[in-house]
């Protein structure tokens, strides 16, 4: 039983890994053809990479969308987290339902009908604005789990106790229970960014003239191209996963995707 | 005694200023999911029932009819649902040992999570590039077939609905797992030593103890499953190389062609028949 387990577990971390593995492993072919394994060994696709200016600006912009919509997923998840935790008051599970719903919905949903909003509603032409706010309602109720969880689990003492001793509400908020919930406030910006960065469905449906986000520029690369181009970014993602990934369990933040994402 | 003064005195204020608090607090939630989430929701209903080319004069319910009766559409409904039950079962069938053995040999927890986990950090669309490669016609997966059963056993991965399932499943498989993981460690230690303190073996301890008390949350991560499959867009996309139309693809064939109200009509159809499955699958899932 034990060894049927351990040799399960092995084929199946296989099985996760090995789409990586195989990206990887093409980023260092030298012929402009795929094959298993690589005819050849280069650095070719890493300089052009370095070289290539449309994959610079569009993960430049992906950045700044992911960037902008987390902070703003955060400032409105803190409020929202308190009003939540903290307060009773008719409508309170109407609100949390509505504002959990995105994590319900089908993106395909939500994207078609800010686009169709956008156009037929309001007649505004997409912009770096319209997109930033399509990511923020995917992004904005994982920040809200996140944090709502960390005030649930901190509770209301430590604050009553700072507002006995004679400091005003918000100072208290301020001063523990905000540095207190420090680590699941990194988590869930974190998280909110990654997100943001990785969507595909929203930044299609809402794709702004002019700018594409860096995984939508892959999508379409990995529709119309049939050489290892495509490696080298994939690569660096990769590498960028693997970094976030040691510094998550290095400082034990694997509990907090667990729940959220469960 | 000052102390219990100065609370009491407290209690009107602190009342009238959570009447306050509580607008103010709900104020920048409202601002976003009022006129970014709601109003849209709406239009699009309002869109998939309207007349015209944009769907906004008068009331017809002559979208829905034509979604329900072009073979087109229903084909592309069966396929979708199609995948999204192999899906389900195959993330199952994989999801439950891997849950045990996180579940029994804890040395192997942390490698098994990060594996699930990690590639969730990864763009979707470096996997599925991944995939491509892994299961194109000259691919690793295809010269392992190849050299077990020969040449013209090779198949069709990409471009067919295997490749979109098996795609599908690496997705979806962390989700699946992570929830039967989760229900299974809050059975608790105790049971199911106790099982074994009164004569069970290890399968009996599975079959009879994890399994029967963990059903709930089995049932959950695999509607849950079913749901996000029949949504996918991307993987789709990527995978079915235009051979593989699945209903959001549809939807989003439609948006592009500036058709908006079928995509509308598409997009309540597929709102109307998986809504009930995601509320379900969330159901229970408390924040505060």
């Amino acid at each position: 039983m034990r060894g049927v387990g351990r040799l399960y577990a092995c084929l199946m971390v296989l099985f996760l890994l090995s789409p990586l593995v195989v990206v990887v492993i093409l980023s260092f072919s030298s012929t402009s053809f795929i094959a298993f394994p690589p005819r050849g060994w280069s650095l070719r696709w890493y300089e052009q990479l370095v070289e290539d200016t449309q994959i610079r600006e569009s993960l430049l912009f992906s950045l700044q969308i992911a960037g902008i919509a987390t902070v703003l997923a955060l400032l409105i998840a803190l409020p929202t987290a308190v009003l939540l935790v903290r307060h009773r008051f008719r409508g309170r599970n109407m609100l949390r339902a509505l504002a959990l719903s995105p994590l319900v919905l089908p993106e395909v949903l939500l994207a078609l009908a800010l686009l169709l909003y956008m156009q037929n509603g309001l007649h505004i032409r997409p912009s770096i604005w319209t997109l930033t706010v399509g990511h923020l309602l995917v992004i904005f109720p994982f920040s809200l789990q996140l944090i709502s969880s960390a005030m649930g689990d901190l509770g209301p003492e430590l604050e009553e106790a700072g507002i006995t001793l004679g400091a005003t509400p918000a100072r208290a908020f301020w001063l523990i229970a905000i540095p207190a919930m420090l680590p699941s406030i990194a988590a869930a910006a974190l998280f909110s960014f990654i997100f943001s960065f990785d969507n595909v469905a929203i930044s299609l449906f809402l794709s702004v003239p002019g700018h594409v986000t860096l995984p939508v520029r892959m999508f379409e690369l990995a529709n119309t191209t049939n050489d290892p181009s495509l490696s080298s970014i994939s690569s660096v993602l990769i590498l960028a996963g693997a970094i976030l990934m040691a510094v998550l369990g290095r400082f034990k933040l694997f509990d907090g995707v667990v729940n959220a994402r469960q | 005694m000052t102390t219990a003064a100065a609370a009491i005195a407290d209690v009107p204020t602190s009342r009238a200023e959570k009447r306050l608090l509580v607008p103010v607090l709900a104020l920048p939630v409202l601002a976003l999911l009022l006129p970014c989430l709601v109003a849209p929701l709406l239009l699009m209903i309002r869109i998939s029932v309207g007349g015209g080319r944009i769907g906004l004069d008068g009331f017809t319910f002559d979208r829905f009819g034509e979604v329900l009766s072009d073979p087109y559409y229903l084909g592309s409904l069966g396929v979708t649902l199609f995948i999204a039950l192999l899906t389900a079962l195959g993330s199952l069938a994989l999801a439950l040992p891997l849950a045990y053995v996180m579940l029994r040999q804890p040395r192997w927890r942390m490698v098994i999570i990060g594996s699930l986990i990690g590639p969730l950090v990864i763009s979707v669309v470096v996997r599925l590039y991944g995939w491509q490669l892994l299961l194109s016609e000259s691919g690793p997966v295809n010269n392992l077939i190849a050299l077990v059963f020969g040449d013209e056993a090779r198949m069709m991965f990409i471009g067919s609905w295997s490749g979109v399932v098996i795609t599908m499943i690496h997705t979806l498989l962390p989700y699946a797992c992570i929830a039967i993981f989760n229900s299974m460690q809050s059975i608790g230690p105790g049971v199911t030593e106790a099982a074994q303190t009164l004569g069970a073996n290890p399968w009996q301890v599975f079959l009879k103890v994890v399994l029967p008390l963990s059903a709930r949350g089995i049932a959950t991560g695999t509607v849950l499953v079913f749901a996000l499959s029949a949504t996918s867009f991307i993987v789709p996309a990527v995978m079915g190389a235009g051979r593989v139309n699945t209903f959001p693809m549809l939807i989003y064939q439609q948006a592009t062609a500036l058709n908006f109200p079928a995509a509308a009509a598409l997009a309540v159809v597929l709102l109307v028949l998986l809504l009930p499955l995601s509320a379900l699958s969330t159901r229970g899932r408390d924040i505060a």
